[in-house]
């Protein structure tokens, strides 16, 4: 076997074998399955770094590990395609999975369900991986409901939470509701190429018509709604914060969730095909990039503050890959997964710290307590909010100038003013949490994490500043941009980049709307200029909007669930009760009254069996003679 | 042929008449002999009779079975009386409900 | 030959209705070793002298040694005879003779199958008819030949179970 091809197939298949031991064989690896848990995917890590540089030095390759259905012309193989986009991505799935795995060793000390924990993280590295290898729809199919399912089980981690379960429930069934679209999709797109292999699908592409491809797209793109938490079915990450917060880290941040994007990079010549649906996107990202910050504005669960704060930097890259710079999108996506992992883990480490205390009135001057970790989310805050040097100002920099440069003046003005407000919420996160005076429990001992956990931070937090600069602005010269770009070639460009602002312009003013956002959360929070509690009785239905997360779930509470109750109350109390158990009964007492009167045939004398069974056999034989 | 057929099925239908009408264990198992026999003369000839030995050798599987099947059967035979003190085949009569 | 068959036929069809008929289950034991003698007659008219031999040795030899064997051991002429209702005895001769019938019409029909093997008389009778079924036991049907050894092993245990003092 080819070097290369068994490279490529030792990162998924690492993760797998440490699902099935430690899933398996748990409890005889006791405290230890962690270490090992963690060994398996670094050395995935490693070796996604060799394919990184193989593939930088040379050019990608599709390898067919199986041919899995073979049937006529249909054929689909559990095969990989290995290119720039699919090394990228790996190596930020294996980087943050390792960093996350050794986080949780710490985090997870203890806990009776240790090997389970680590079992399923490793089984959801594995499908995440086969996610972003996978070269076919069916494949991509598959692993984007198993990353479903892993976040499922890891959300109601602690099933005996009644909430936690729920949480679970909730995610799982939202995103149902994404990935039926994403299935018609898949079908709409099978009926129309008749294959489901990436390149074959990508070369019949611009030979069908423009509407069947907007509507191919709207449908995948529901599947990212879903999956990437986006403005109609956002609601189930907040509520996924139950889970365990590297789990959070991992998933609900830095992988699963950037799917959606991964996969309209992926599928770019669908979506650039279509300006419509592209539209759609951008819509549908900058709505999300606002509100979601608008929300977290008004939170105090700081794990639900920064899930917002996700939603909101998932909409920024819906921005990009919705206007055509799907380079710039995946840049985000990593330098995301970074400072958001970092956030979260950090945020974890605050939880820890304070014995699972998550409200944000319930700290405060922990600074002194704490220092890595406070240093360490001031670094990850100061990347959210977009500040130079750190590695946000760069990939949201990138993705802002394109949308201005491209003429989508209306969504650069929204995200500029997120980007506002998302300085404004981490900063007060920050400056409620680590500064002002403590207003933490008496009970509550507040201490710094062990080694195991804040070593990993602090790697989290380098590469926050470092990662940046591999896209200086302006961003389509810098080295990210030309070793990605070669992917995106083919993508038709519906929406040409004209410089109409130099980029230091640009930049400046998203520098000057970060730093204004942190000056607003310092006037606010510890000058106290103003009163906070002033502020919201003055502006108290914008206030009750935000606090109240613009009443979404309200609102699917009085369209959906409700309408739900009355009907299924109706089904139960009439439909069930009278016509199915009444029709149930009805046979039941049916059959014992004929039973009643068949039983006699029964005699148990082994004579009367023997006579009807010689009537059969003459009367067969009778059949045979008359025919 | 015919001619054998037709000693085989009046065989056949004598052992199914001890079968049905008698009440002896022993006589009945000794009815379902009949049958097989019936039916392994009935193999022979037909064989014989399209040039093939494919019948023949399935009597031997024939016997084979009955011969297991004896062996099984009396065994059963000694178990019902000393269970019931009788082999009268009426006083199998718990196969039921 | 003709005559052969008819005497054959004969003496199996009167030992079978006598088999069915006697009370006492050791005449019908002896009766239908006669029966099993007649039928292995057939087998040689029909050029079979292996199957004879083996009828003669596995059923009048082994099975009926067996019947005869537990007759005695169960003292069964000491039992009074089992009689049987005339309305079971009715309804069986009833039945089977609407088989017969069936049969009999069935066969009377014809066959109009046309030989299709390559075994004529001649052959047979030129390479033996043992090592003809020798041949096809070993080769063609050596698999079902193993079962049924395996099958005989079960009846063993089987038998044995059923005969043990307790269950």
């Amino acid at each position: 076997m080819d070097y290369k091809v068994l490279i490529t197939w030792l990162i998924p298949l690492l993760p797998l074998s440490g699902w099935l031991l430690w899933g398996l064989f748990g409890k005889y690896f006791k405290g230890y399955s962690g270490y090992f848990a963690s060994l398996f995917v670094a050395a995935s890590f490693i070796l996604s770094v060799i394919l990184f540089i193989i593939v930088s030095y040379s050019h990608g390759f599709t390898s067919t590990l199986y041919p899995w259905i073979h049937a006529a012309n249909f054929k689909v193989g559990i095969s990989a395609v290995i290119d720039r986009l699919s090394v990228v991505m790996l190596v930020m799935v294996t980087g943050v999975s390792t960093i996350v795995h050794v986080y949780s060793i710490g985090y997870m000390k203890g806990d009776k369900g240790f090997s389970r924990y680590f079992s399923f993280l490793n089984l959801f590295v594995f499908s995440m991986i086969m996610l972003v290898i996978s070269n076919n729809l069916l494949l991509l199919y598959v692993f984007w409901e198993a990353v479903g399912f892993c976040s499922y089980i890891l959300i109601g981690f602690w099933y005996e939470k009644k909430s936690a379960s729920d949480a679970g429930k909730k995610a799982f069934i939202v995103n149902r509701v994404g990935d039926v679209g994403f299935a018609i999709g898949i079908f709409l797109l099978f009926a129309t190429t008749g294959t489901l292999n990436y390149e074959a699908v990508f070369k019949m592409i611009p030979m069908i018509p423009v509407f069947t491809t907007t509507v191919i797209a709207l449908l995948l793109f529901v599947g990212a709604i879903g999956k990437s938490a986006q403005l109609p079915l956002h609601i189930w990450l907040p509520d996924a914060m139950e889970g365990p917060t590297p789990v959070s880290a991992l998933i609900h941040a830095a992988t699963m969730v950037t799917a959606g994007i991964y996969m309209i990079a992926r599928f770019h010549i669908i979506f650039s095909y279509s300006p419509v649906a592209s539209e759609v996107v951008l819509t549908i990202g900058t709505l999300s990039a606002f509100f979601a910050a608008f929300i977290a504005l008004t939170q105090f669960d700081i794990k639900r503050i920064i899930a917002y704060s996700t939603i909101s930097q998932l909409g920024y890259m819906f921005m990009a890959v919705g206007i055509g710079s799907y380079t710039a999108g995946i840049f985000h996506l990593i330098s995301h997964a970074i400072f958001k992992g970092l956030l979260f883990l950090t945020a974890g480490s605050v939880m820890h710290a304070l014995a699972g205390e998550l409200d944000l009135r319930k700290m405060g001057g922990l600074y002194s307590k704490m220092k890595v970790t406070a240093i360490t989310f001031i670094v990850g805050a100061l990347a959210l909010s977009g500040i130079p040097p750190f590695s946000g100002f760069f990939s949201k920099d990138a993705i802002l100038a394109d949308t201005y440069n491209k003429g989508f003046y209306f969504a650069w003005v929204i995200g500029e003013l997120a980007a506002f407000m998302t300085a404004f919420y981490i900063f007060r996160l920050i400056f409620l949490a680590f500064f002002g005076k403590s207003n933490l429990d008496s009970k509550v001992h507040a201490h710094e994490s062990s080694k195991m956990m804040t070593i990993p931070l602090i790697i989290m937090a380098s590469l926050a500043v470092i990662v940046g600069f591999l896209g200086v602005p302006p961003f389509n010269t810098s080295i990210f941009y030309n070793f990605l770009h070669v992917d995106f070639k083919n993508a038709y460009n519906f929406s040409p980049f004209v410089e109409n602002a130099p980029w230091y312009l640009l930049s400046l003013v998203s520098v000057l709307a970060g730093l204004s956002g942190i000056f607003a959360a310092y006037l606010l929070y510890i000058r106290k200029v103003v009163m906070p509690e002033w502020l919201k009785s003055a502006f108290k239905p914008i206030y009750a909007l935000s606090y109240n997360k613009l009443y979404v779930d309200e609102i699917y509470d009085f369209l959906i669930i409700k309408p739900l109750f009355v009907l299924f109350n109706f089904l139960w109390k009439i439909v069930d009760v009278s016509v199915i158990d009444g029709a149930v009964n009805g046979v039941a007492s049916s059959f014992a009254f004929f039973s009643v009167k068949v039983k006699k045939i029964q005699n148990g004398m082994l004579m009367s069996y023997i006579l009807t069974l010689s009537i059969g056999v003459a009367a067969l034989l009778f059949y045979y003679f008359i025919r | 042929m015919n001619d054998y057929l037709i000693v085989a099925s009046a065989i056949f239908c004598i052992g199914a008449l001890g079968v049905l009408t008698r009440k002896n264990l022993i006589i009945i198992f000794m009815s379902l002999e009949l049958m097989f026999n019936a039916a392994n003369l009935g193999f022979v000839a037909v064989s014989d009779y399209l040039h093939l030995i494919n019948g023949d050798i399935f009597v031997i599987f024939v016997m084979v079975v009955a011969a297991a099947e004896a062996a099984v059967a009396l065994g059963i035979a000694i178990a019902f009386f000393r269970e019931k003190g009788t082999i009268d085949i009426d006083k199998a009569n718990e196969l039921k409900y | 030959m003709e005559i052969l068959f008819y005497v054959f036929s004969f003496i199996a069809i009167f030992s079978a209705l006598m088999v069915v008929t006697m009370r006492n289950p050791l005449t019908s034991a002896l009766y239908l070793i006669l029966c099993f003698f007649a039928i292995a007659g057939f087998y040689i008219i029909l050029n079979m002298q292996f199957l004879a031999v083996m009828q003669i040795l596995v059923y009048a030899g082994a099975i009926m040694v067996l019947v005869v064997l537990v007759i005695m051991l169960l003292n069964l002429s000491d039992i009074k005879s089992f009689k049987s209702n005339l309305h079971q005895v009715f309804i069986g001769i009833l039945i089977s003779v609407i088989m017969f019938a069936e049969i009999f019409f069935y066969i009377s029909k014809g066959i109009q199958k046309k030989p299709v093997g390559i075994f004529t008389h001649a052959l047979i009778k030129k390479i033996g008819n043992t090592q003809i079924i020798g041949e096809f036991l070993f080769t063609k049907y050596i698999f079902p030949f193993e079962i049924a050894s395996i099958l005989l092993f079960v009846a063993i245990i089987g038998a044995y179970l059923f005969a043990k003092k307790k269950f």
